[in-house]
């Protein structure tokens, strides 16, 4: 034990801290919560994050997103174990794949088709999609399937913002989304052994797709997205299983009949259309009542008990009045 | 060291240990922070690693005696029980880094995944037939269990079965390395039909 005895030498330490802001320590520290508490962007709270090719306007969008009030406050993922440690098949099936595969991926330029059941039908380029949209970050859990989970600062607009602006007509009850089909820059659609009819497909119905917490998502961590986190441009739905969370979406379709989504096509045991968070399903090899907090370390598995629809129940619970979600998994 | 010390023996249990030593290199590297190790869940990536190794630890021992059949000088049998042990050991890891950190030692989890998912049921399933295997791989066992030795033996036909079904079930999507490692240790698992032609089962 070290034991402090003061010589005459050191000065007293009313001498370094003037009394007042001694007596101010409490309002000092709660400045300091508040300086933080703001947009943590602006605050450089993101250390060693790293910047992949992106154009400067969206950069500039990026940076101006505003904080979202009902982010979660709960410990974020570090950056580096969000950006290395990826389930998008399409850059092969390890975890640590899309970070090594992804690296040289080109992002711009980018464009979307939105058709089907809309209005206004086009193919548009992600500068025009993104022009107006006013971006947010919002702190989100994310559940995989796979039973771990992370908390993931996103970037990104309403799904809804962008639907509207190309009409949907009364007979749209579904949207489908595609990931982009390349297989010469994407190895794992060019595997022999896949069981995935390429390219992803993802959908969801209207009422989940126009729910306020979907989310387009453009960047994370105060940057734009790495490719291997489904650059340029990305689903995030907060309350279902990861896959649903579709990345690199070249196509947006509305349609009257539910689509034939990836993994319900592979095996339609295992995962279903609906795929909401809910610890009492299981899934035939991962229980769904607990989820690993990463990163884990190799002599702690750091479980936490699952939240039903990972813990947005109270907003979106409502959608599903009626259904039978054993059923409808 | 007498003259008659083996050698090769000293070699291929440095060779079978080698995964292992890969292993610890990974451990070092992932608790010094380095992601490319076991990624963000360690414990998994270990425990996946040291499976993998047990199975293709397991191709190697049922390689042994179609070897000994196509180059009986080699004598390579000799060394069929090292090759089967160390299989046995990194399965042995395997299972108890399951038990103590992926379950946390939680005997309800533990009962849940062992009573409700098939992967897991034959993970355990292919490690009680190895269990009486390794127990009995002594001298004195051998010895003693007589002509039943061979027979009891002829288990790890069944668990190299039962462990490719427990590899299969995981498969998400990509069949590549499992198409691979199924082919091998089917053409050694069908080639018995030729070795053991007209020996009583």
């Amino acid at each position: 034990m070290l034991i402090k005895t003061s010589s005459k030498e050191d000065p007293k330490s009313s001498e370094i801290t003037p009394e007042k802001h001694y007596l101010n320590r409490r309002a000092f520290i709660k400045s300091l919560a508040l300086a933080t508490a703001s947009p943590a962007i602006l605050a450089g709270e993101y250390k060693d994050v790293r910047a992949y090719p992106a154009p400067p306007w969206l950069r500039q969008q990026v940076l101006a997103a505003n904080p979202w009030p009902e982010s979660t406050d709960e410990t974020l993922t570090p950056y580096e174990y969000a950006s290395q440690y990826n389930n998008f098949y399409e850059f092969g099936t390890s975890k640590g794949d899309p970070y090594k595969n992804a690296q040289n991926f080109t992002t711009d330029p980018w464009s979307v088709v939105v058709e089907g059941e809309v209005g206004k039908p086009a193919q548009m380029a992600w500068e025009d999609l993104l022009r107006s949209q006013q971006l947010e970050e919002r702190i989100y859990r994310l559940r995989c399937v796979e039973a771990w989970s992370m908390v993931v600062p996103w970037i990104g607009f309403p799904l809804r913002n962008l639907l509207k602006r190309f009409e949907p007509t009364s007979k749209a009850r579904y949207v489908e989304f595609t990931t982009l089909y390349k297989p010469e820059v994407m190895p794992g659609q060019r595997s022999f052994f896949t069981a995935i009819d390429y390219p992803y497909i993802e959908g969801l119905r209207m009422d989940e797709a126009m729910h306020p917490l979907t989310l387009m998502v453009v960047g994370m961590y105060g940057n734009t997205l790495p490719p291997q986190n489904g650059a340029p441009l990305r689903l995030v739905v907060p309350w279902k299983y990861g896959f649903k969370s579709i990345k690199s979406i070249v196509r947006i379709r509305l349609t009257e009949t539910m689509p034939k989504t990836t993994w319900v096509k592979t095996a339609s045991s295992e995962y279903g259309f609906f795929a909401n968070v809910n610890p009492e399903v299981d899934h035939p090899r991962w229980s769904q009542s607990q989820e690993k907090r990463l990163p884990s370390s190799l002599f702690q598995s750091n479980r936490i008990p699952t939240q039903p629809f990972n813990g947005y129940a109270d907003q979106v619970a409502s959608l599903y009045t009626g259904m039978d979600l054993r059923k409808n998994f | 060291m007498s003259r008659n010390f083996d050698y090769i023996r000293l070699l291929l249990h440095l060779v079978a240990a080698l995964p292992l030593l890969y292993a610890a290199t990974l451990i070092a590297r992932s608790a010094a922070g380095d992601l490319s190790a076991l990624g963000a869940d360690p414990s998994e990536e270990l425990m996946s690693y040291l499976g993998e190794w047990g199975l293709r630890g397991i191709i190697v021992t049922l390689a042994i005696s179609p070897i000994q059949r196509l180059a009986p000088k080699l004598r390579l049998i000799r060394y069929r029980r090292l090759f089967g042990l160390w299989a046995f050991a990194f399965l042995c890891l395997h299972a108890a880094l399951y038990i103590i950190v992926i379950s946390g030692l939680n005997v309800l989890t533990l009962l849940e995944d062992i009573l409700e998912r098939p992967f897991i049921i034959l993970g355990v399933l292919g490690f009680l037939l190895l269990l009486p295997l390794a127990i009995t791989s002594t001298a004195y066992w051998k010895g003693r269990l007589g002509p039943y030795w061979r027979r009891l033996h002829r288990l790890i036909y069944l668990a190299a079965l039962v462990g490719l079904g427990h590899f299969f079930l995981q498969v998400r999507s990509d069949y590549g390395e499992f198409v691979l490692t199924a082919l091998v240790a089917g053409a050694l698992l069908l080639s018995r039909f030729y070795l053991l032609k007209g020996q009583k089962w």
